[in-house]
């Protein structure tokens, strides 16, 4: 379920993964996405936490620690490899992408 | 000025829309959400501001923890962050709000959101509304086959069984259509999500019909209590708001004990089987101590509490009633010096049915009684059902177990009635009788049978008037 779930990442998926590959709470989750995606991709702390809770379900992420409210965590061997699954579909989109527009370009 | 108030929310749970758009026309009318109950919300007087509110749902949250679960925790410091800050749970439904325009929406992917409500469904409102519209369809069964069947006798024979039955079918239909619009709008929402749009706005038709259908419960109610108080039923109106008012008392009071399990930090399974014991223990005592006093009392044992005495081993009318449209001392002509009166005022606005009983003494003979019942149909359909229910064992052919009751037709001129049956005990003749006017059944039974000339004085005193 989970795995069938996963198997492509939306953007904000994508990114929280990309976050976590050092520990970091919600809170720091939420400042990074900002500031990778220049304020592109907004990541509501609702949708945030159910995906933490998800992911976390999955084996993705694990926590790492727990601060009063403040939880931690961090990508498992599991989430990196589907973050770099995504990664690789993302540059097959790409390629397929730049050989059609080159192709036009030629002819 | 008051400031705090109370109002009835018609809001479904799912509906986080509706709830957003509504706390925010509140706010802007200086009223701040403070506390969500079942239907009773509580608002606190406050400037009239641009407030936003949303809502996200924890499928965690009970009112039965102890406190916020840990994922409600993070869940707030996550919320907190992005500018919002908590305002109350309402079953899983976690109600926050912000002044800042400019916050992020706690939900920003709808798929989630709509996965996320889903699961916070199953966990409490689907297996409540499973559950009371199975009690309903139970409740309302022998209402609804008699609806179906056409055997409308069991329908109007009394104004409580009237209104029971569609209160309780009116809740099944309410159900029904609850689950069936939500089931709808998931349906609706998942293909717009599927078309890239968001789960479908839910628009105002489930609020007014659960509005109309609290209006109609109540106006159900007011005219039940005007037609037993119209009925000479002050006694069974008088019960129903004593019923009702405990009805309520139980609720408050195990709302309250779930609260004190909270303030003493009990576990959620802890709090869950308190509430239930006590849940039970108050049904009992309130409920049982209802009955149980009515019993004593013999609050429904006839109208008034006449003064009695005891002689020969039986209780006798001090100063018998004197309302009995006919007395056995006008039927047999004798004076008696020891006589019993009562009345029973039963069925319904469209089936009043009043049952006269009298029993007698004179001198050191037996006592002698005489007892009938009068109903008067409000329309002919009803007045057919009345007979059909008396006269179904005649032609009953099936197994009988014990003895077998049936009225066999007789001439209805002795009686000056359109039609008369005796009763009949495994072909044995009883001094029972069926009569029948248009308007008005009779069932009459005495000890003796009558003479013809009782049996004419019967049928004037107790027919309809002319």
């Amino acid at each position: 379920m989970a795995r069938e779930k996963f198997q492509t990442l939306t953007e904000p998926m994508f990114y929280i993964l990309l976050s976590l590959r050092r520990e970091c709470c919600g809170t720091d989750i939420m400042a990074q996405v900002a500031a990778l995606t220049h304020g592109r991709v907004d990541l509501g702390p609702g949708t945030l936490y159910n995906l933490l809770d998800s992911f976390q379900k999955a084996g993705m992420i694990r926590e790492t620690s727990v601060l009063g409210r403040k939880r931690s965590y961090l990508i498992t061997s599991k989430g990196q490899e589907a973050l770099e699954t995504e990664y690789r579909r993302l540059l097959a989109l790409t390629e397929d992408y730049k050989a059609c527009m080159e192709g036009e370009d030629l002819s | 000025m008051r400031d705090t108030k109370y109002r009835i929310e018609t809001l479904c749970l799912y509906d986080y829309r509706g709830v957003e758009e509504h706390l925010s026309a509140m706010a802007a009318q200086g009223w701040r959400l403070e506390k969500a109950g079942n239907t009773l919300w509580k608002y606190r007087r406050a400037e009239p501001s641009s407030l936003r509110y949303a809502v996200t749902y924890h499928d965690g949250a009970s009112q039965f923890n102890p406190g916020p679960t840990q994922g409600q925790q993070s869940l707030e410091e996550l919320c907190a962050a992005a500018g919002w800050q908590k305002v109350c749970d309402w079953f899983q439904a976690q109600i926050f709000s912000t002044d800042d325009p400019t916050a992020v929406p706690l939900e920003t992917d709808e798929a989630l959101r709509l996965e996320n409500i889903h699961r916070s469904m199953r966990k409490n409102f689907l297996p409540s509304s499973i559950i009371l519209l199975s009690i309903c369809l139970l409740m309302s069964s022998s209402f609804l086959y008699s609806l179906i069947s056409g055997k409308i006798f069991r329908l109007f024979e009394s104004n409580a069984h009237l209104f029971s039955g569609t209160m309780f079918l009116l809740v099944a239909v309410l159900e029904i259509y609850t689950l069936f619009h939500y089931y709808r709008w998931r349906k609706n929402s998942r293909r717009s999500l599927a078309d890239g749009g968001s789960c479908v706005p839910l628009g105002p038709g489930y609020r007014c019909l659960n509005r109309a259908m609290l209006v109609l419960a109540a106006i159900l109610a007011f005219l039940y209590l005007l037609l037993e108080l119209y009925g000479g039923g002050r006694g069974r109106a008088l019960f129903f708001l004593l019923y009702i008012s405990l009805l309520v008392l139980l609720v408050f009071l195990v709302r309250r004990t779930t609260a004190l399990l909270r303030r003493l930090k009990a576990s959620k399974n802890v709090n869950i089987a308190g509430t239930l014991i006590v849940d039970v223990i108050l049904a009992f005592a309130l409920t049982g101590g209802l009955a149980y006093g009515i019993i004593r009392s013999g609050w429904f044992l006839g109208d008034g509490r006449e003064e009695t005495y005891e002689y020969q081993g039986k209780e006798w009318d001090v100063s018998p009633r004197d309302d009995l449209p006919l007395t056995l001392a006008e039927l047999t002509g004798e004076d008696y010096a020891h006589v019993r009166r009562r009345v029973f005022n039963q069925g319904s606005f469209f089936l009043p049915q009043r049952t006269y009983y009298e029993a007698a003494l004179s001198g050191s003979s037996s006592s002698v009684w005489l007892d009938y019942t009068i109903w008067e149909p409000k329309f002919p359909r009803l007045q057919e059902a009345v007979l059909e229910e008396f006269l179904k064992t005649a032609g009953y052919s099936g197994p009988r177990y014990g003895a077998a009751y049936c009225y066999i037709p007789e001439s209805p001129d002795p009686w000056g009635a359109d039609a008369a049956y005796r009763r009949h005990i495994d072909g044995a003749p009883l001094n029972t009788w069926l009569l029948s006017w248009p308007g008005r059944v009779i069932v009459v039974s005495l000890k003796e049978p009558p003479s013809e000339m009782q049996q004419s004085l019967l049928g004037v005193r107790l027919g309809p008037e002319v």
